[in-house]
């Protein structure tokens, strides 16, 4: 699928490359550019790719409440919530994002996953009274990056009575356009979703680029997701995998009785049974690497990396993985399968969604 | 999830509209007692019917619904009739409950009501939900 942006892009410099099912713009030609301009300005990112699901009717949230591990019911128009659809062994369908835009409910889902989260509600559908409809390819989603965006948003959509909050969503009209602003923020980077339908999302983009935003490519774009420890479906998220050894344990309500896989999760969290973790990473340049590659401590395999990139201001070079436990602790060096050279430091374990609700 | 579910005939579902087979649902006499309290509680004295279906949730993905409800069924309700209780059942909720006998589980410990489903491959700890 070709993005609803990728001409304006083209026209503002981008090299475009295929992405998934996707063809979009990979970067703008200064990657180091791109990438300060999302830590100390404004970047503008086609997330287009994000899949979408319009969800409508009376059941909805209490439909999600059930299937997913957060309290998504009740959601007050405006506002939003990250929850987990998890199968009954309590592994990973998808990190949902859940906002009520008030005529409808919109679910964000992993890119190209909103057939396989639509699916799953339907399989699910007995009495309730529920449509849902996947819409990311008749609407374009346009984010607005970086620690002087909400400045530029202000620009972009004036007249908006005042910047979202973290998880709320607000409308706004561009030239006659309904936009939806969704602030869904990457680690401390404050982001702006701009949704608009397909016709309107070039004048979005331009808009966001006559304010001054700068044009970030895919490339960029992924190394600050690995820099903010956020787990992409592929990599880090998916059915190998359940929510707690992904670090969303802030996405998980204990308190809010039974959904799909609530028994096993609430006894892996119970008996302290989780086996490995998310780990975010710091490698040097004296072995190579590369995603997939094993990871070795005391000559043991203890985890896998599962994303990498290098940061193109400084080439410092980051990953993602899990490891073991007792391998997962801050300082703790690793090695890459094949070498003996502990290149690999533990940098941390992100926790994309806060830590445990009180 | 779904793939042991056999696939049922024509001749397993209910024909008419209280006919009783060996695949519709049962009721044990200590649950049809304990149906016609919660009815009377309810505010129904003769004329009620149990609603027997099935939602998404609970921690194995498939939860037991019961309701008290008027004698109206629907037209995607199968009817069956056990132990002096009207059961309506959707069509789309009776591959599910095809078998099912209900029960009741009464004393300090009880349970309530307890499903016995031939159909579930897999139910969570207290019982209330199911896998087929």
């Amino acid at each position: 699928m070709s993005s609803p942006v990728l001409a304006a892009a083209q026209a503002s410099g981008a090299q475009s490359g295929p992405w998934g099912d996707w063809e979009l713009a990979t970067g703008f030609g200064y990657p180091a550019a791109e990438y300060r301009a999302a830590h100390q300005a404004t970047a503008v990112h086609d997330t287009s790719y994000l899949g979408r699901i319009k969800a409508t009717g009376p059941d909805v949230l209490d439909l999600l409440n059930r299937l997913s591990t957060n309290r998504v019911d009740p959601l007050p128009p405006g506002s939003g919530a990250a929850t987990v659809l998890t199968n009954e062994k309590g592994r990973i369908l998808d990190l949902v994002y859940v906002f009520n835009l008030g005529p409808y409910i919109l679910l964000l889902t992993s890119p190209g996953r909103e057939e396989a989260v639509a699916q799953w509600l339907d399989r699910f559908t007995f009495i309730e009274d529920i449509a849902t409809e996947p819409i990311t390819s008749s609407t374009a989603l346009i984010t607005l990056a970086g620690p002087k965006s909400p400045e530029t948003l202000a620009m972009v959509a004036p007249g908006l009575p005042a910047t979202p909050e973290p998880l709320q969503v607000v409308h706004a009209t561009l030239d006659g356009a309904q936009l939806s602003i969704i602030r869904l923020d990457l680690a401390g980077i404050p982001c702006f979703h701009i949704m608009a339908s397909v016709e309107h999302a070039e004048s979005v983009w331009n808009a966001a680029a006559a304010c001054g935003a700068v044009p970030v490519g895919e490339d960029v774009w992924q190394v600050l997701r690995v820099e903010a420890g956020v787990p992409a479906y592929g990599k880090e998220l998916g059915e190998a995998f359940n929510p707690l050894e992904t670090g969303l344990i802030g996405g998980i309500d204990f308190a809010k009785g039974c959904y799909i896989g609530q028994e096993v999760i609430a006894r892996l969290d119970t008996y302290d049974k989780v086996q490995r973790a998310l780990v975010r990473l710091s490698l040097d340049d004296a072995v190579p690497a590369q995603e997939g590659a094993k990871l070795l401590s005391e000559g043991k395999e203890v985890g896998v990396l599962t994303s990498l990139a290098r940061v193109p201001a400084t080439g410092a070079l980051l990953g993602l993985g899990y490891a073991r436990r007792a391998a997962a602790v801050p300082g703790h060096r690793l090695t890459l399968a094949g070498s003996n050279v502990p290149s690999v430091e533990v940098l941390d374990l992100p926790l994309l969604l806060g830590e445990e609700q009180s | 999830m779904f793939g042991t579910l056999r696939v049922l005939g024509e001749s397993d579902y209910m024909t008419t509209a209280t006919e009783k087979k060996p695949l519709s649902i049962q009721v044990t006499p200590k649950a049809a007692k304990a149906i016609r309290r919660f009815a009377v509680r309810e505010g129904h004295e003769d004329s009620f019917a149990l609603r027997v279906g099935v939602k998404g949730g609970g921690c194995s993905g498939l939860l037991y619904v019961l309701e008290i409800e008027s004698d109206q069924p629907a037209d995607t309700d199968r009817i069956v009739d056990d132990n002096g209780i009207r059961i309506f059942i959707d069509k789309k909720a009776y591959i599910f409950l095809a078998g099912t006998e209900l029960d009741f589980s009464d004393g300090l410990n009880g349970k309530g009501f307890v499903f016995q489903n031939p159909n579930a491959t897999k139910a969570c700890g207290c019982g209330n939900s199911f896998a087929v």
